[in-house]
């Protein structure tokens, strides 16, 4: 498998408030052909925002950013406006959050799609346009005559649908989608993954699925990053992560879903909130709600290292008892 | 029968409520609903988005009228509530929780004062001082802590599963009997539901409230229900302990609600998820027999024509389909 997306230590930074907002921090991250990988986190871990920053749709007066975004070998950091607008829908689309109310409600489905098709895809030619609406519609489960309506006219998860059919209107190589299906219940939602899963396979496109519900990204991705204030906690091999994950916050997130099947447990939840990332606490960013912290968790921040191949983890629980500056040197780019 | 024993403390007896939109459209939003909540018991109502569950919340809250059948609150009859006390006091027994913690608090009362006028209102507590008191014995409660310090907050102040705290120590304020909650946790991060669910538990237990927990997630259900209701298009289609309808679910139907559960048992081998066939959303058009039918993997003409009946298995489980009355039978015979 080729690497589509590559995201190589990437920080972003707010810089419109005192003190400044560190809101991603040495992310790194890759996506590969056809590849489904889950980005996990709560509310405020700074998920919004790393996918904003892959798409570079941050606006540079607001931010600091540093690191690289490799799309298919180019580095999306470089490119001017009009360049990255080219690529975007293209070749990496968006599935926003609440994706649902993301339509223009005075606008219907069909013109909402042509419009963004004509001002991305150039190469059209006559009758092209809408011939592809109808076929991404028809791909998405909407019959053809639906596209005439208003976003208000349809429910739920049939706007969501839309938002997916828009999002591959122009066959990208990489959709990345922020909580799809959050809000919809859960048959609408597994329909909707279902279908995902399907068009993946046949139009072949990778997924950045960004969601804060574990059991969904471990049953659906084949890769998981977890994400706490800011920074990446944990990734592997999905199989890895919910079986054998070792940050406590990993396995707090997992442990907060009752089963459905086997015998009942407890459920605990992770106490306390998420940090203002403004005002992160020093040494682990999690060690104020983690219940094995030890006396190193206060004052030293852990690196990501890996415990096994493509499982990594930044916990000193788990890692061999290194300098935690020599790490973060080694990890540093110059 | 499928209840604990004892006397309800709220009854549903055949109930049924029909929307009317100008002439030709009519919806079933409900019909035919009998159910018998017990004290002390967490009773989960589980289905899909217009499987009526929300419109039977109203009913019980008295926010709508229903169109046949009784619902009785302790054996008095909620559609016959006459005058202001009256409402009042019903109020009063029974509370809300709703869905959307960013909607349900008024945007500019601090969450002390959100708190506290239901007391006021209700005169539960009349000298303001021991209402201050009750208001943060009430924030220790549902864990805002410092209380003193929450008292002050306003809802903008708050994150979306603190917001949902200071719903229910509103609904806990006046020291209801029965609190129906409606998607509670759905709106929230997932690693903050469980602590919702379990002050949900901890009122049952510490102030004896009953509980109608009206849910679309089956995996909640099962944690905090002693028992189940699942409700499909207007009828509950299956009930009974929880364990039994997850272990042993009956009705094509709720085994459809069992599968779309997403479970990382199923781990991502490239086919788990395809292997499971739902059907979409039901564009179905209304029918005298079982809602289900179109979309049933396993539907008989009859399916069609009428609505099944209960068939009474054992763990005081019972499910409305000719399916399992069939096999019932045949065992029998």
């Amino acid at each position: 498998m080729s690497e589509i997306l590559s995201v190589r230590h990437l920080s972003v930074t707010y810089t419109d408030s005192t003190p400044t907002i560190p809101a991603v921090n040495n992310v790194s991250l890759s996506i590969h052909d056809r590849e489904i990988v889950g980005i996990a986190g709560e509310s405020g871990c700074g998920k919004s925002t790393l996918i904003n920053a892959i798409l570079q749709l941050l606006p540079d007066s607001i931010v600091d950013m540093e690191g690289d975004v490799l799309l298919n070998g180019q580095n999306l950091r470089t490119l001017d406006r009009e360049s990255m607008r080219r690529l975007r829908w293209m070749k990496i689309s968006l599935v926003p959050q609440s994706a649902m109310n993301a339509l223009n409600p005075i606008m219907t489905i069909e013109e909402q799609m042509r419009r963004i098709m004509e001002a991305h895809w150039e190469a059209a030619r006559p009758g092209e346009i809408v011939a592809r609406i109808d076929e991404t519609l028809e791909m998405v489960n909407i019959q053809r005559q639906y596209k005439k309506l208003y976003p208000f006219e349809l429910s739920g998860g049939m706007r969501q649908r839309v938002a997916i059919a828009l999002a591959l209107a122009l066959r990208p190589d990489v959709v990345v989608m922020d909580e799809p299906t959050t809000g919809l219940d859960v048959i609408v939602q597994r329909g909707i993954l279902m279908e995902i899963k399907r068009l993946q396979k046949q139009l072949g496109f990778a997924v950045c699925l960004v969601s804060h519900d574990m059991s969904l990204l471990i049953e659906l991705a084949q890769t998981v990053y977890v994400m706490y204030a800011g920074r990446i906690i944990e990734s592997g091999p999905s199989r890895d992560i919910y079986r054998q994950g070792r940050h406590p916050y990993t396995r707090g997130l997992i442990a907060c879903f009752p089963p459905l099947q086997g015998s009942q447990r407890t459920v605990e939840g992770i106490p306390g909130s998420p940090p203002d990332l403004g005002q992160l606490p020093p040494g682990c960013a999690f060690h104020p709600r983690c219940p094995q912290a030890i006396p190193r968790c206060t004052d030293q921040s852990p690196s990501l290292v890996n415990v096994r191949p493509q499982h990594a983890v930044a916990c000193h629980l788990h890692t061999p008892d290194i300098p935690s500056d020599l790490v973060e040197a080694s990890h540093d780019r110059a | 029968m499928t209840e604990p024993e004892g006397v309800p403390i709220l009854s549903l007896t055949h109930v049924s409520k029909t929307f009317f939109s100008g002439r030709r459209s009519r919806i079933d939003a409900v019909r035919d609903v009998t159910f018998h909540l017990y004290p002390h018991e967490i009773v989960c109502l589980v289905g899909e988005s217009g499987s009526g569950k929300s419109t039977t919340a109203h009913l019980i809250m008295a926010m709508e009228t229903s169109t046949s059948g009784t619902i009785r609150y302790q054996g008095q009859d909620v559609a016959r509530l006459r005058g202001r006390s009256a409402h009042r006091q019903y109020r009063r027994a029974v509370q809300m929780i709703f869905q959307d913690p960013y909607a349900s608090l008024n945007p500019v009362h601090t969450a002390g004062y959100t708190i506290g006028r239901p007391m006021e209102i209700h005169h539960s507590i009349a000298s303001a001082s021991q209402r201050n008191k009750a208001v943060l014995r009430l924030l220790r409660q549902v864990d805002l802590t410092p209380p003193a310090e929450f008292y002050y907050k306003l809802p903008y102040q708050l994150s979306g599963g603190q917001r949902q705290r200071v719903a229910i120590a509103r609904a806990l304020a006046v020291q209801p009997a029965l609190i129906i909650a409606d998607e509670p946790v759905s709106m929230l991060d997932v690693s903050l539901r469980a602590g919702i669910l379990q002050l949900i538990l901890q009122a049952r237990d510490e102030a004896g409230v009953t509980f109608l927990y009206i849910t679309h997630d089956l995996a909640s259900a099962r944690y905090i229900g002693d028992r189940i209701l699942v409700m499909y298009r207007g009828i509950i289609c299956e009930e009974g302990m929880a364990d039994a309808v997850i272990n042993g679910p009956q009705h094509p139907y709720t085994k459809a609600l069992i599968e779309a559960v997403p479970n990382p048992e199923h781990l991502e081998d490239g086919g788990t998820v395809d292997d499971t066939v739902i059907p979409s959303h039901p564009s179905a058009p209304a029918s005298p027999g079982c809602p289900y039918y179109a979309l049933c993997p396993v539907s008989v003409a009859e399916c069609q024509q009428n609505l099944p009946d209960w068939t009474e298995l054992s763990g005081k489980h019972r499910v409305r389909c000719f399916h399992v009355a069939d096999a019932r039978h045949g065992v029998k015979t």
